[in-house]
């Protein structure tokens, strides 16, 4: 017991020694690496590894005055291009005309989900360094995020140690295998980048919106959720408009900070499987509820949608 | 004042003078070749003194060497020997540089935009339809053209769960049972 006792103090020493010596703590870094990425200009390459799936493609981030436009264009087929001017989402494709805009109330940076707040997050994550390596050449802090449940995922982040930008991050399951990985092989860091226009891209192409309706309150919604695993806050709530579905669908985005989850509900629609669905890092689960069909996603475990599907009620209709 | 200089150059060599007188000295012998020689020769004498065994060298050996030096380049890696071509060897970068050339041409054939921003894109003319698609090319479109509809709406929650998502280009979730056939084997 004492001997066990010894190595625990040990490690603790080890990693207080190791946040000595990079100078701030783990939500520090954290809180640095957000405001690097908001606010600095910089292109690279980076590799998304997703379900088996290597994609490579270049990076911008602009930023000027507040604003900030992220890009990403991809180097192999099928070639496609991303725009993200702060809260809209732009994707061109080359194998079709049509142009998808996704008008998200809260959207994220493309590298990374990160919350806007770090404070509370210590409750269900444990952050802490473990060591400093070489990403792109460049030196970096090794930060790892674990959960303290077994509803999330732990994800390992190298920051880079003059900047303080992400350039490299790993998702990884129960198991600890790596189910998503998304690294720079080259960075640079700009004093300016060209902005796209991609409104006037997308001008005269087919265009599917998506969350075209402003976010309602979630009092509109006629579900309601019963289970919910600790830290997960609701994002926006929003109807919006589906092919093949006579009904708005109802979406409900929950987040914790690093995880997302959704939450639809539409009339009863046969073309969905029920049950559990996979792929990398995002799980699914479907099930009946009444006349309605309820399914439930997200970057978390199979355990942590289904509990949430089953937790889902129906609300009274006024 | 020559015997002065004779007495500092014997000094230099047995290391027994101060840094200043040296560094005057060395200054001397770059603008005198007469006493370079000189140098040599109380350095030859030395050897003999000191030694049973010397070889003469050549005035001005120690500059050719240093030159000869200046001139080869500098190698932070490991220099790889340099392989001569074999006749098979040239004849196999023939046949790539031919097959290269083929598959270029095939893909000249293609309608996949070349352009790579979304300027770009926009301009693009809508790729030929699947129908126009030579038959070898289309097997595969042919496969996604027929959208799966469970895979489609789940496809559609993904969009809209996260619009990251878009980075894979096309966007399909598995049920879990087939991902988890997969795993095992």
């Amino acid at each position: 017991m004492l001997k066990r006792l010894s190595v625990v103090c040990f490690l603790l020493l080890g990693s207080w020694v190791f946040a000595g010596e990079v100078g701030v703590d783990p939500s520090q870094a954290l809180s640095k690496m957000q405001q690097a990425m908001k606010l600095l200009n910089y292109q690279g390459t980076v590799a998304f590894l997703r379900n088996g799936k290597l994609n490579t493609l270049k990076y911008y981030h602009a930023a000027s005055d507040g604003w900030e436009q992220e890009r990403l264009v991809s180097l192999n087929s099928p070639l496609h291009e991303i725009v993200r001017d702060t809260d809209k989402v732009s994707c061109f494709l080359s194998t079709t005309s049509k142009v998808i805009v996704d008008h998200r109330p809260a959207a994220r940076s493309f590298l990374i989900d990160l919350p806007e707040e770090f404070e509370g997050l210590g409750k269900f994550y444990q952050f802490k360094f473990s060591g400093e390596e070489q990403v792109a050449m460049l030196p970096s802090y090794v930060l790892d995020i674990l959960p303290k449940d077994r509803f999330r995922y732990a994800r390992r982040i190298w920051i880079e140690q003059q900047q303080y930008l992400p350039l490299k991050v790993e998702v990884y399951d129960h198991s600890n295998n790596v189910i998503e990985q998304v690294v720079f092989t080259d960075i640079q860091l700009k004093a300016a980048l060209p902005v796209v226009d991609a409104d006037a891209a997308a001008a005269g192409r087919e265009i599917q919106h998506i969350h075209k309706r402003s976010p309602d309150s979630f009092d509109k919604a006629r579900f309601d959720l019963a289970r919910l695993p600790e830290g997960f806050r609701k994002q926006f709530f929003i109807q919006m408009a589906m092919r093949d579905a006579a009904q708005p669908v109802e979406h409900l985005l929950l987040t914790d900070g690093f995880s997302s989850v959704s939450v639809y509900l539409e009339n009863k629609n046969k073309n969905v499987e029920l049950g559990p669905h996979s792929s990398g890092s995002v799980n699914a689960f479907s099930r009946v509820l009444g006349d309605y069909l309820v399914t439930v996603m997200g970057e978390v475990p199979a355990a942590t949608v289904q509990l949430i599907a089953e937790g889902v009620t129906l609300r009274a209709t006024p | 004042m020559t015997e002065e200089l004779n007495q500092k150059i014997s000094q230099l060599l047995d290391d027994d003078l101060s840094g200043e007188d040296a560094l005057a000295l060395l200054t001397k012998l770059q603008e005198r070749p007469e006493l370079q020689l000189k140098m040599s020769r109380y350095e030859a004498m030395s050897h003999v003194l000191k030694s049973d065994a010397f070889v003469p060298v050549q005035p001005g050996f120690a500059q050719r060497i240093s030159a000869e030096i200046k001139k080869e380049p500098v190698f932070i890696a490991a220099r790889r020997r340099p392989k001569a071509f074999s006749y098979w060897g040239l004849s196999a970068l023939a046949a790539s540089v031919m097959v290269v050339a083929v598959l270029v041409s095939q893909e000249q054939h293609h309608s996949g935009p070349s352009a790579n921003s979304a300027v770009l894109l926009a301009k693009t003319e809508v790729p030929v339809t699947l129908e126009q698609q030579a038959a070898p090319q289309s097997v595969a479109y042919a496969q996604s053209s027929e959208p799966d509809p469970v895979a489609s709406r789940l496809t559609e929650y993904l969009q809209a769960h996260n619009s990251s998502r878009y980075i894979d280009g096309t966007v399909s979730l598995h049920p879990y049972a087939q991902v988890v056939s997969y795993s095992q084997e």
